[in-house]
């Protein structure tokens, strides 16, 4: 394993349990935290990456990752947050392969809501580019927190650092926004 | 909430809208290229190598892929008792693509030299028997192919077409017994333009990785650094070399002078060096040590220390697969007298004749010549008039360099270049249908 795999891989070893046997519970289990939970972390993965094809790429791979380790799994409740500190590791390692997440692409189809709709194309581009500036951890920080509204401890989880890191990560990431949009955070 | 946050959350929605709850894809282990479909459990690990897209492999394929090659490298190094290692289960999560018929090529030599080989002609790329000259496929791609190399298989090869700012690649891939060729866009994109300029690529003997040589270009001071990519295949992560001087492109548009021994660790290249690149230096790179400096690689030889005067101009040097000799084409200018000097030379060089054109052998580790296999002399006439035509390459090499396949380079007994074997001395001329093929042909 490479390091970058060794890099998407986030369970740490002090929650194995050792190899266990896969069964048609783990299937179901697993099939069920997609069908309720993929579609967020494809769109957080493509807020990262900028790319909806790797953004797919990267969330197959951190539940294909989660179904091969489901049996050395202690708590299958913490399931999400393993998958959800895959998709992470997943986004940092293809933007290491890849220098840095993509322009934005052409714009979207018509936006669904209406609290996206009433951010123009150009200031969302601006906030997404000015977001992308930031260090990722930084980054990472602020789109857990403002997209998929965790609280800082459950970031802590996810990003693998304490929770007093990602509250100053937090804090620093939207100065240093506000101070690129030109704007008082 | 600050101005700041709501903006924020606000773009953060704004973006993930671009993926509609109804675009999520079904979490599932098969191909999708083709949206064909593969028997067996959706969930069996064994299907994890034909999931990616042409995208990225994930990293349990990645394990599973390489572990098949070894394991058939070695039935088949057994089997044949040569240089041949097995590429064709690599990337076997590829897509369909595109699929040809092939006709099956006579075997050469009972095996030693490749029955098959991949020429370059036109958008189109021709796959053709080595014994008959006979083409046996043709794929094409819409913006054309440009250079091409091939694993040590004889049935694997890479193909590269320039499209825009980004050199694109793919996999073709011969198999005789069903009678097909198939050939993949690979999920890998050489960005160029600018400053950075494509200079050649070679695949590993395994099939399992891609050396890209690039050029970087400085207009502030006219100068280049030079930079190897080195793409795994199955995960598509790249490790980079820099240095500095300029790869040689190699001439008539060819896959550049990269060439790799059969630990699939060594890659073998040529560096320009001095004003107008005038000198060449052969490299050594193992990819396997630590590192990312390319003039720590171990240098063969250099042009400028080979005791000739005039020196002689080097060419598409080729590290033999057992590792211990660089083969390389050489082109001797006279002392005297009015000619253009050997191709692709400049300068005040231009005042020389080209006299003759020979292969040479050299040590690997000592860069002390071992032989001279193959010689001609210029076409003096000719070579005055201002024609000096291309100067021998060679393209093949079976493991100890006793048998190669060359272009011999325009000489006096032939008006444009012969392609054929060489060995002990002697040259036995390959049937080639069609264009020249010097430097975009790869076996």
């Amino acid at each position: 394993m490479d390091a970058d795999a060794a890099a998407a891989d986030p369970l740490p070893q002090t929650a194995l349990a050792g190899p266990g046997p896969i069964d048609a519970g783990a299937q179901a289990a697993v099939s069920e935290l997609y069908r309720s939970n993929a579609l967020g972390l494809m769109r957080l993965a493509h807020i990262m990456l900028g790319s909806r094809e790797l953004a797919e790429d990267v969330v197959q791979d951190a539940f294909c990752g989660l179904y091969r380790r489901w049996g050395q799994l202690n708590d299958p409740a913490k399931a999400l947050g393993y998958v959800r500190s895959s998709v992470l590791n997943g986004c940092r390692s293809a933007l290491r392969r890849r220098g840095r997440p993509e322009a934005l692409g052409p714009p979207p189809e018509p936006a669904a809501s209406a609290e996206a709709a009433a951010l123009t194309e150009h200031k969302r581009r601006e906030v997404i580019g000015a977001l992308r500036q930031l260090p990722a951890r930084q980054r990472e920080a602020l789109v857990l927190r403002y997209y998929l509204s965790l609280s800082p401890a459950e970031i802590a989880l996810v990003m693998g650092i304490g929770e007093g890191s990602v509250r100053s990560a937090t804090h620093r990431g939207l100065a240093a926004l506000g101070r690129i949009l030109g704007e008082d955070a | 909430m600050s101005t700041v946050e709501d903006k924020l959350r606000q773009a953060l929605e704004a973006t993930a809208g671009e993926i509609p709850a109804a675009q999520l894809p079904a979490l599932r282990l098969v191909p999708r290229a083709g949206r064909g479909r593969v028997s067996g459990s959706l969930w069996h690990p064994a299907t994890l190598l034909g999931w990616r897209r042409g995208r990225w492999a994930a990293p349990v394929a990645a394990a599973a892929a390489v572990a098949i090659v070894i394991g058939l490298s070695a039935a088949i190094g057994t089997r044949t008792g040569s240089h041949r290692h097995a590429a064709s289960s690599m990337l076997s999560h590829l897509g369909p693509g595109t699929t040809v018929p092939l006709r099956s090529a006579p075997a050469v030599d009972g095996g030693a030299v490749p029955a098959y080989y991949v020429v370059i002609h036109g958008p189109s790329a021709a796959v053709l028997a080595t014994a008959t000259g006979t083409v046996l496929a043709m794929v094409r791609s819409a913006v054309g192919f440009t250079v091409v190399s091939g694993a040590a298989d004889d049935r694997t090869f890479v193909l590269a077409a320039a499209a825009k700012s980004r050199i694109a690649l793919y996999l073709l891939r011969l198999n005789p017994q069903a009678g097909t060729a198939r050939l993949n866009a690979l999920p890998i994109a050489v960005a160029t333009g600018g400053s950075l300029q494509f200079a050649g690529l070679a695949l590993s003997p395994d099939g399992t990785r891609l050396a890209v040589a690039v050029n970087n270009y400085s207009s502030n001071n006219s100068t280049y650094g030079a930079g190897i990519w080195v793409y795994d295949l199955a995960t598509g992560s790249r490790r980079e070399w820099r240095g500095a001087g300029k790869v040689s492109e190699g001439l008539a548009g060819g896959p550049g002078w990269l060439s790799w021994a059969a630990d699939d660790k060594t890659l073998a290249f040529d560096i320009e060096t001095g004003v107008l690149e005038a000198f060449l230096a052969v490299r050594l790179l193992d990819i396997g040590a630590s590192g990312t400096n390319l003039d720590k690689s171990h240098v063969v030889l250099r042009s400028e220390e080979i005791r000739a005067s005039p020196q002689p101009q080097l060419e598409s040097p080729l590290i033999t697969a057992d590792g211990r000799t660089v083969v390389l084409g050489e082109c001797q200018v006279a002392g005297t007298g009015q000619g253009p000097g050997c191709p692709g030379m400049s300068g005040s060089q231009g005042r020389f004749v080209p006299e003759k054109l020979s292969i040479d052998e050299y040590s690997a580790r000592t860069g002390h010549r071992i032989a001279t296999v193959f010689q001609r002399r210029y076409n003096v006439p000719e070579a005055q008039s201002g024609n000096p035509g291309p100067p021998p390459s060679i393209l093949w090499s079976n493991p100890s360099g006793t048998v190669l396949i060359v272009s011999t380079g325009a000489a006096l007994a032939a008006q444009s270049p012969e392609l054929g074997i060489l060995r002990d001395g002697t040259f036995t001329a390959l049937r080639v249908q069609g264009t020249a093929l010097t430097g975009t042909a790869a076996w």
